[in-house]
C-alpha cells in the first residue's frame, strides 16, 4: 500500500469533475490547475479542490505539469482522457518523477499507441484486425497491388492517429496514391509522424468496444461492451450499453478477444479495446485505448461499478480483485454527448457564453457536466458541455427516460446538438438498435430541424416569457485577475 | 403593439394577455390562445400540451434578444429595440428614433398633444416604402425636432414623448 494524500488532475471541464468526486470520496485531494480564462467559472464548480492557476497551454505541457505536481507535494497524476492521457512520454516522466500515474505502464502505452504495432498484437493474441498493411517501404505498385487483395474500399490511415483525422476512404486504384498523400500531410501536421497505413473499409459497420480492467497480478476483466456507433466527424456522441446485436456468446467472445490483447502488453487498469462489427456480426480489432473513456458511465450504470474509483484504488494498492463471474450487467444506459455545435452547420462548434443552464433529474438520470449558468464554450477546447446518461430496465426504458432528460435539460445563449439528439432518439432506425457509422450521413435529411415555421402560440409564448424572466446571470467577479502561473489562490489545504 | 424577428421574418404581437392560465394575444392579426403553468412568482414554467402535459418552457433575455427553449425547440427571438415593454430595459424612455434613414411624410401629433401607446406619431418614407412610426409608451409629445419634408438619418430624434406616470402598463 502507498499513501497517496494529493493527486494531481491534468485535464479539465467534466472529466476533471468527475476525478476530482472520486478522489475526494476516498479522502485524497484533487490539485487541479486552471487557466486564467478558466478560472472564474472554474472556481465554483471545483471549489472543493486545491486550484491552481495555471498557463493556457498547461494541459499539453508535460514538463509543467510534472513539476506542478512535484511542487503542490501530489503522489500520483490522473491525466483523464484526451491531451496527455495517451502519451507514454508523460506517463515516464511522472514515474521518473516518483509520481504514480494513474493508467497503464507506458510501455503498455507506447505499444498500443502505434496503430501498426497494436495489430501485430491482436494477431498475436488470436484477433483479427481490419485486413490491412503498412505502406512503410512500398512501392506504389506493390501499394496498389496489396489494396486490391484487401478489396476497395479501402481507408487509408495515420498510424499515430485518431479522431478520423488523417483518414481518407478510397474507392478505386486510382484515387489511392492521392489520399496517401493527403494523409500522410494531415498525419505528419497531427501526429508529427508520415506513418500511414491502409485497412478494407468494412461496409455498414458497427464501432463496439470492449471495457476492461487489469487488476495487479494479471487478472484481467472484461466489463461488457459499449455500441458507439452513432457519430459524427467521426466522433462517438450517443453511446450504449448493452449493444443491441451482441448475445451472451459475441459478448464473451469479444471480452475474452480483448483480455488476451489487454494480456500480451501487461496491461494496468481501465482500457477500451475497440472493435470494428460487420452486418455478420464479425468483429475485427480496431485499436486499443489505454485510458478512462469519456463513455466509461454507461458500463458503470449497467455494471454497478465505480472505474475512476478501481483506477484510484489500483493505485493506492487497495483494489480487490473481481473475479469475471462476478462481473453481471443488469438494465440498459445510454450516454448523450451534450455539444456547443451546429448540427446545421456540419456541427461546427458554435462556443459562448451559456445564459442559463438546468440540467435535468430524477431515477435513472446521470450528468457529467463542469458547467453552469454563465459559463463560457472556450472555442480552443472540445467544445462538449455535458454528458447525459440515463438508466433503465430495459432500452426501451432507457429511450423513454432519455428523451425526457433531454428535453428537460435547459442550455440556453449557445447553439447545441440537444434537439438533433432528440430527433435522432425518435427516428425508427435507432429506437430498432439499426445502426451503423454512417447513420447520421444517412438519415441526414430525416434528421435535419423540420423547417417549418414557427408557431405564433411559439412567439406568444416568447413574448410572455420575455416579460417575466430577467437578464443572464453574472458570475460573480473572482476579483483576481492576476495573470500568475501557479500562485496559490484558494485556501491552502494542511 | 411588439415587434418580433425570428428567422428575418417580421412578427407584429397585439395584446398579449394571461388570464386564468391563459395566454393570448393577436400575432399577425390571428388570435391565439395557449394555456400555461405558472410558479408562486407568475412566471411561466411549462405550456401547452402534448398528450395532455404542460411542456417545460425556459427563457433567458440577453438585450434585444431572447432564447427560448420549448417543446423540442430552441429559438433566438429578437425583441425590437425601444418597442418591446418586456424585459424592462426600455423602461420609461420615450424617445422616438427613425428606424432608417428617409424623409419625414406626415407629423401625426402635436406637441403638447396626449398620445397612447401604439398609436401613429410621424408617416416616414424610405427606400419608396411608407413607415409608420408609433408611440413607445402613453403620454404626451414634448420635443419634437423634425418638421414635414425633412431628410433624417436612421437613429435620427424624432420625437419625445413624456410618459404618463399612471399609464406604465408593466406591474
Amino acid at each position: 500500500m502507498v499513501t497517496i494524500k494529493r493527486v494531481l488532475i491534468a485535464n479539465r471541464g467534466e472529466i476533471a469533475r468527475r476525478i476530482a468526486t472520486a478522489l475526494i470520496e476516498k479522502g485524497i485531494v484533487p490539485v487541479l490547475p486552471l487557466t486564467d480564462k478558466e478560472y472564474k467559472q472554474g472556481v465554483s464548480i471545483f471549489k472543493d479542490c486545491r486550484i491552481v492557476r495555471a498557463p493556457d497551454n498547461i494541459y499539453l505541457d508535460g514538463q509543467a505539469l510534472v513539476a506542478l505536481a512535484k511542487s503542490e507535494n501530489c503522489q500520483a497524476v490522473h491525466p483523464g482522457y484526451g491531451f496527455l492521457a495517451e502519451n507514454a512520454k508523460f506517463a515516464e516522466s511522472c514515474e521518473q518523477n516518483g509520481l504514480i500515474f494513474i493508467g497503464p505502464p507506458a510501455g503498455s502505452i507506447s505499444l498500443m499507441g502505434h496503430k501498426e504495432r497494436a495489430r501485430e498484437i491482436a494477431k498475436k493474441a488470436n484477433v483479427s484486425p481490419v485486413p490491412g498493411f503498412s505502406i512503410d517501404g512500398l512501392n506504389p505498385l506493390e501499394i496498389k497491388e496489396m489494396a486490391e487483395a484487401v478489396g476497395f474500399p479501402v481507408l487509408v490511415k495515420a498510424s499515430m492517429g485518431g479522431g478520423g483525422k488523417g483518414m481518407r476512404r478510397v474507392d478505386s486504384p486510382d484515387a489511392l496514391a492521392d489520399a496517401i498523400r493527403m494523409s500522410k500531410s494531415e498525419s505528419a501536421a497531427y501526429f508529427g509522424s508520415e506513418d500511414v497505413f491502409v485497412e478494407k473499409c468494412i461496409v455498414k459497420p458497427r464501432h463496439i468496444e470492449i471495457q476492461i480492467f487489469s487488476f495487479p497480478g494479471g487478472r484481467t476483466v472484461y466489463v461488457g461492451e459499449r455500441e458507439c456507433t452513432i457519430q459524427r466527424r467521426h466522433q462517438k456522441i450517443i453511446e450504449e450499453s448493452p449493444s443491441p446485436v451482441v448475445n451472451e456468446k459475441l459478448r464473451r467472445e469479444m471480452g475474452e478477444a480483448a483480455v488476451r490483447i489487454a494480456d500480451i502488453v501487461n496491461y494496468i487498469g481501465a482500457g477500451t479495446v475497440e472493435f470494428i462489427v460487420d452486418e455478420n456480426l464479425n468483429f475485427y480489432f480496431l485499436e486499443m485505448n489505454t485510458r478512462i473513456q469519456v463513455e466509461h458511465p454507461v458500463t458503470e450504470e449497467v455494471f454497478g461499478v465505480d472505474l475512476v474509483a478501481w483506477q484510484i484504488e489500483e493505485a493506492l494498492g487497495t483494489v480487490e480483485a473481481v473475479p469475471q463471474k462476478k462481473i453481471r450487467g443488469a438494465g440498459h444506459a445510454i450516454e448523450f454527448r451534450i455539444y456547443a455545435e451546429d448540427p446545421d452547420q456540419n456541427f461546427m462548434p458554435s462556443p459562448g457564453k451559456i445564459l442559463l443552464y438546468r440540467e435535468p433529474s430524477g431515477p435513472g438520470i446521470r450528468v457529467e457536466s463542469a458547467v453552469a449558468t454563465g459559463s463560457e464554450i472556450f472555442a480552443d477546447f472540445d467544445p462538449m458541455i455535458a454528458k447525459v446518461v440515463v438508466k433503465g430496465h430495459s432500452r426501451q426504458h432507457a429511450l423513454e427516460r432519455a428523451m425526457l432528460a433531454l428535453e428537460n435539460f435547459v442550455i440556453l445563449g449557445v447553439t447545441t446538438n440537444r434537439e438533433f439528439l432528440m430527433r435522432i432518439l425518435s427516428h425508427p432506425a435507432f429506437r430498432a438498435g439499426e445502426l451503423d457509422t454512417s447513420f447520421i450521413d444517412r438519415y441526414r435529411e430525416e434528421l435535419k430541424a423540420a423547417d417549418a415555421p414557427i408557431e405564433p402560440e411559439w412567439l406568444l409564448l416568447a413574448a410572455a416569457l420575455r416579460k417575466t424572466t430577467g437578464k443572464p446571470a453574472q458570475l460573480p467577479d473572482s476579483g483576481d485577475g492576476a495573470g500568475f502561473y501557479y500562485p496559490p489562490v484558494n485556501a491552502r489545504i494542511p | 403593439m411588439t415587434r418580433i424577428v425570428w428567422n428575418e421574418q417580421e412578427f407584429d404581437l397585439k395584446n398579449l394577455k394571461l388570464e386564468h392560465g391563459t395566454l393570448s394575444g393577436t400575432v399577425n392579426g390571428e388570435a391565439v390562445s395557449l394555456s400555461v403553468v405558472t410558479d408562486e412568482n407568475g412566471r411561466i414554467i411549462a405550456a401547452g400540451t402534448t398528450g395532455g402535459r404542460a411542456v417545460p418552457a425556459a427563457a433567458v433575455t440577453d438585450g434585444e434578444y431572447t432564447w427560448v427553449q420549448w417543446r423540442g425547440r430552441t429559438e433566438k427571438i429578437t425583441f425590437n429595440r425601444g418597442r418591446d415593454a418586456g424585459a424592462g430595459e426600455t423602461g420609461g424612455d420615450g424617445s422616438v428614433k427613425a428606424p432608417m434613414p428617409g424623409k419625414i411624410l406626415e407629423l401625426m401629433a402635436e406637441s403638447g398633444g396626449t398620445v397612447e401607446k401604439d398609436q401613429v406619431l410621424i408617416l416616414m418614407e424610405s427606400m419608396k416604402l411608407q413607415v409608420e412610426i408609433r408611440s413607445p409608451i402613453d403620454g404626451t409629445v414634448g420635443n419634437c425636432p423634425v418638421s414635414v419634408g425633412d431628410m433624417v438619418d436612421g437613429d435620427a430624434l424624432l420625437m419625445e414623448i413624456v410618459p404618463q406616470k399612471e399609464a406604465a402598463e408593466e406591474k
